[in-house]
């Protein structure tokens, strides 16, 4: 077999070779990809016998494909969400479990997912920095990847069958809401991801829907104050998710992948964090006049500005899309999400004013 | 092959002597090897004497115009063991000069008439000035990444070599997207494997053109071969590397056997493109007639010439 294949995606094996089910002995990996997400797209592939990819454990490639860093992003507003259930209604530990899982099930299966369309579109070939990079590396098949994500979101939803079977009609219906939006987000045919809705799409999953949802199943009844504490951390997590965004906002624009930022470009999408920090510090008020707490949680907005007051600066000073403060200014982003989730669960769980957990 | 004469006083304005004169130091010490690529592929093609003499002075027009300005930003303040034009004629008339060669390569081209080959061009020279503009926002940045640098380098290295593969097809009115496609792609590894060679000068690594030594990290830029050794360093041992004032000492600190062994994964990375490279160049055969399928064979050293560093 010739080491370099360039196959154009009207070849009939074309899909096979990007989805690595051509051969069983060797890999192909991607090495330079033209015109990607258009029917000129040509892609030239290294072809690797199995036996000489340098794969590291198994550990290691299940925790880089998982992407657990990410995972603060759903299973901390999950554990929040959990507390302020708690305030409302002495919980069943097992349900609480299950339902943990079932989200970060849920989540991983998503990030595996999203990692493969993101193959087949281009973004993570034409980005080394996007995504996992497991499959470009020749870690694992990008078939595979698929398979295993399906899985997960597949088991997701068998944990959450039983609860969903207590109360049907509404909690299906948001189950299947939410698996939709999950599979939109960055699937081939929806493609909410580059349509510009990949914000709104982060905003729900990891915002209101998943707090509300979450309040609902453990509670048995919907309570409106968790879709205001999940928009704290809707607006929080689309921060991060525009800081990514910006990051990568000159590939992006190449693999013609509309985001917010790219859409705005480099300077107004810098003054669009103020705006959604200023958003997310709204809704803490909010939270707290909706809890009734005369305050208490204004603590919390001095830890959250504590946070993003120096994402804020660092980024006005940042001079250029391939500034690599970029990349550390992302990560100051998880880390204020982190802060927050942490500093809410505590107000929450220490708040004088909510109800007690023996409150029907 | 035939030695194109580039600058000729008689293009320019007898009125403007000391526009004359600035291009006079410019042009003399180039090597000319985008020209020289220009005749290699237009040979092979049969385009005509006037079409590759345009060519062959457009690209260095554009070449010597982005060292005119790239100088003056960098505040470099020799160019080809030379002052620079900026220091010798203020930079106002650097500025000035290399604009004007910008436009000169407009008007010459317009004159030509390809309206395709005029929106290349121009093309090229937008993106060579966006590369320009995100390499100074990259100064004293040292924490970037190979990839990144990689962006930069196709905006401003690799754009050129594009042209010099592209042009002499666009003169030829072959407009073909799939074989344009391929010589960008050919173009793109060229430009990285030609600046990855020039960056590694700037460690005495092949310097036979006796580059200075460290200019780069003296002057506030990491390029890849600098990126390639920091990347795994410690906080402490990256803050020493970037404070060393000679080779030795750098070396030093990078410890000479490691020196060795990155220099050989370095290389080793850039052969496995060099062969990425090869392969594309071959396919570049199912677009040549059986007269023209002589450029391959031209094309396919090139970038062992230009790496290794071969005359």
């Amino acid at each position: 077999m010739e080491r370099f294949v360039t196959l154009s995606r009207q070849h009939p094996d074309f899909l096979k070779y990007l989805d690595g089910t051509f051969s069983d002995s060797y890999v192909a990996l991607p090495k330079q990809s033209m015109n990607v997400a258009t029917s000129r797209e040509e892609v030239t592939f290294e072809i690797v016998p199995v036996s000489e990819v340098e794969v590291p454990s198994f550990f290691k490639v299940l925790l880089t494909m998982a992407r657990p860093y990410s995972a603060a992003l759903s299973i901390g507003p999950a554990i929040a969400a959990t507390i302020f259930s708690n305030t409302v209604y002495v919980l069943d530990s097992r349900l609480v479990a299950v339902c943990l899982l079932a989200i970060a099930c849920f989540h991983i299966g998503m990030n595996f997912l999203d990692d493969y369309f993101d193959h087949r579109r281009g973004i993570d070939r034409l980005n080394q920095r996007s995504g996992s990079q497991a499959i470009q590396n020749g870690w694992i098949r990008a078939r595979t990847m698929y398979q295993a994500g399906l899985g997960l979101l597949g088991f997701a939803v068998l944990l959450g069958l039983p609860i969903i079977l207590q109360r049907p009609v509404l909690l299906l219906t948001a189950a299947v809401f939410a698996l939709l939006i999950a599979w939109g987000f960055s699937s081939q045919t929806a493609r909410l991801k580059y349509r510009g809705l990949g914000e709104i799409t982060t905003f729900l999953l990891s915002g209101p829907l998943l707090t509300s949802g979450l309040v609902w199943a453990l509670v048995g009844e919907f309570r409106w104050q968790s879709m205001v504490l999940g928009c704290v951390f809707g607006f929080s997590t689309v921060i991060y998710y525009h800081l990514k965004n910006l990051e990568n906002i000159m590939v992006d624009s190449q693999a013609e992948a509309r985001t917010l930022a790219t859409r705005m470009g480099f300077d107004k999408s810098k003054k669009l964090v103020l705006i959604l920090a200023a958003l997310s510090s709204l809704s803490i008020l909010f939270f707290d006049w909706a809890v009734n707490t005369d305050g208490y949680f204004i603590l919390v907005l001095v830890v959250h500005w504590a946070a993003l007051f120096p994402i804020v600066k660092r980024l006005r000073n940042a001079p250029s899309p391939l500034s690599s403060s970029l990349s550390e200014i992302r990560k100051a982003g998880l880390r204020a999400h982190v802060i927050t989730t942490v500093a809410l669960s505590v107000a929450i769980f220490s708040s004088p004013y909510l109800f007690g957990p023996s409150s029907p | 092959m035939k030695k194109i004469k580039i600058f000729d006083p008689r293009d320019f304005p007898s009125y403007l002597p000391k526009l004359n004169a600035l291009y006079d130091d410019l042009f003399a010490g180039g090597k000319g090897f985008r020209a020289y690529l220009i005749q290699k592929v237009s040979g092979h093609l049969g385009l005509g004497e006037r079409p590759v003499d345009l060519l062959a002075q457009t690209i260095e027009f554009i070449h010597n115009a982005s060292l005119l300005h790239d100088d003056l930003v960098d505040r470099s303040h020799l160019r080809r063991n030379k002052p620079a034009a900026w220091t010798k004629y203020t930079p106002e008339y650097a500025v000035l000069a290399g604009d004007y060669l910008l436009a000169r390569v407009m008007v010459n081209l317009s004159n030509h008439g390809n309206i395709k080959l005029i929106q290349y061009t121009a093309e090229v020279i937008s993106d060579l000035l966006e590369g320009e503009w995100i390499q100074d926002s990259l100064v004293r940045d040292w924490n970037i990444t190979l990839e990144q640098l990689d962006r930069v380098h196709n905006l401003k290295t690799g754009s050129l070599f594009k042209w010099c593969l592209r042009s002499p097809f666009l003169a030829l009115e072959r407009y073909e997207k799939e074989l344009h496609d391929l010589l960008e792609e050919m173009g793109t590894l060229l430009g990285l494997l030609f600046q990855r060679s020039d960056d590694l000068l700037d460690f005495d690594i092949r310097n036979s053109e006796g580059k200075a030594v460290l200019g780069d990290l003296k002057s506030g830029y990491l390029n890849s071969f600098g990126v390639f050794l920091t990347r795994d360093m410690s906080a402490e041992q990256k803050e020493r590397f970037l404070k060393s004032q000679s080779l030795g000492e750098l070396k030093s600190v990078v410890g000479e056997a490691n020196f060795e062994a990155k220099l050989s994964e370095f290389d080793r990375i850039n052969s496995a493109m060099i062969e990425l490279y090869q392969h594309q160049t071959q396919r570049l055969n199912g677009f040549l007639n059986e007269s023209q399928k002589g450029l391959v064979q031209e094309l396919l050293p090139l970038p062992k010439q230009l790496y290794w560093r071969k005359k």
